[in-house]
């Protein structure tokens, strides 16, 4: 069928389905953007096989969505050797980590691409033809229009003892910032009203540019840009904090009072072994000093109850802390066997007006 | 778990008899789903309007927390910006 598409020059259907989290998502948007500028007919996340070609977008964080996205490549290899499906290419965080042994195991495979080389398959898959130069953010937002997330950087610098993430992603690389707001404009004047800004670290946006942190700078000018009615931050970091973001969100209206920051443990000693840098009374003070220049802020962040199983615990003894009520749980998987186990994924703590700082602290 | 989930709905209730900025997100049977500023699309308590009021998906409007039901906030359109 592929064949005779391109014998005929009519683009084949390419079906694009995204795994693991948002910052993937971006990446598939934006080979969806790319292949649409170039006349391909793309669909995202369809559950089975609907065009003559698959590209399966991975996850390689936790164990289970490691399963998750071998399963996934497994369905589409029986959906290629059923004649249901022409070409299966595989990229994302999975391949960035495994490819050796992933090329070795699934041959089936078409091709393999990682975190950062994706658009060589439109490269590979038009040997010949014109090629377009498409901005990144000309993507195809798969998200309602009303919002959509915004990358601003990849990778990260901080080397937490139980994260694979900087394995996978390597150094923290900040966009520009001029080709940020860019994209913000772009995604206004597309119908977007509200931003879920997102990066590994939030807070180290800036750093491997010239050195300063410029998250509060990007934020305030992003909030002044005409159309933007909702920003919304995620996955900051309490070490080195910037200061400076909480003047924004307390200053400009449209910067949501909601913060996405890893706590991941209070123990000193946990703190420590994890690699964190950052200790208990700095991690209170920095919720006390949130609580109180960004009145009303709430706070989603992610626990860890155990690190190593000999000190399980006592790491589940000292979470025994009221730093306010937490208002769900979600239960992850362990990370690697032996090592890294019982993950305790904890989100969104409301760290509530009435509540005093007395209330949660020891 | 339970115990969280029971603390989540108490949590949530506390904002009855706010009126809240929302946004609309979707439509689900018989109801508009929306957040608050307080909620990230996917992972966070959603805000749940009738679906007879006249209301368009991607618009804001305040909304009253007028009841709550198991972990989700109902609430009622309160008027249009």
């Amino acid at each position: 069928m592929l064949t005779r598409c391109l014998s005929m020059n009519k683009k084949p259907t390419i079906d694009i389905i995204t795994l693991g989290c948002s910052k993937n998502l971006v990446d598939s948007e934006t080979l969806m953007g790319l292949f649409e500028a170039h006349g391909y007919h793309v669909t995202h996340d369809s559950d089975h096989p609907q065009g003559d070609i698959a590209v399966i977008n991975t996850c390689g964080f936790i164990e289970d969505a490691k399963q998750e996205s071998i399963d996934t490549i497994l369905e589409f290899v029986q959906a290629k050797e059923e004649d249901r499906l022409q070409k299966l290419f595989v990229m994302g965080c999975l391949s960035e980590r495994y490819l050796a042994d992933l090329e070795k195991e699934i041959p089936e495979v078409d091709g393999w691409y990682g975190k950062f080389n994706y658009k060589q398959l439109l490269k590979d898959l038009e040997v010949s033809g014109e090629r377009l130069e498409v901005r990144d953010y000309h993507r195809h937002v798969t998200t309602p229009k009303h919002y959509a997330y915004l990358k601003i950087a990849e990778g990260c610098d901080r080397h937490c003892a139980y994260c694979a993430i900087p394995i996978i992603t390597g150094k923290h690389q900040s966009r520009p910032m001029d080709e940020i707001l860019d994209e913000v404009r772009y995604l206004v004047s597309q119908g977007t009203k509200e931003f879920q800004v997102i990066a590994q670290e939030l807070t180290y946006y800036g750093v491997d540019i010239d050195g300063k942190q410029h998250i509060a700078e990007l934020i305030e000018k992003m909030a002044d840009i005409e159309g933007v009615e909702w920003i919304r931050l995620h996955y900051a970091y309490p070490t080195h904090f910037p200061w400076d973001l909480l003047r924004v969100m307390r200053e400009k209206k449209n910067v949501c009072n909601y913060l996405d920051i890893a706590l991941q443990h209070i123990s000193d000693h946990m703190l420590d072994r994890m690699k964190r840098h950052v200790t208990k009374e700095e991690t209170y003070e920095l919720i006390r000093r949130m609580r109180r220049e960004v009145p009303g802020i709430h706070i989603r962040t992610t626990l860890m109850v155990g690190f190593l199983v000999k000190r399980m615990m006592t790491s589940v003894n000292s979470l025994s802390l009221p730093i306010g009520r937490v208002s769900s749980v979600w239960v992850l998987s362990p990370i690697r066997k032996r090592t890294v186990l019982i993950v305790l994924n904890t989100m969104r703590m409301m760290f509530l007006p009435r509540l005093s700082s007395s209330d949660w602290i020891s | 778990m339970r115990i969280q989930q029971n603390i989540s709905a108490e949590l949530e209730a506390e904002k009855v008899g706010n009126i809240m900025r929302v946004i609309i997100d979707r439509v689900e049977g018989d109801w508009f789903i929306g957040r608050t500023e307080f909620c990230s699309p996917e992972v966070d308590p959603e805000v749940l309007i009738p679906i007879d009021e006249e209301l368009t998906i991607g618009e804001f409007y305040d909304a009253l927390a007028s009841q709550m039901r198991k972990s989700l906030i109902y609430t009622r359109r309160q008027r249009y910006e």
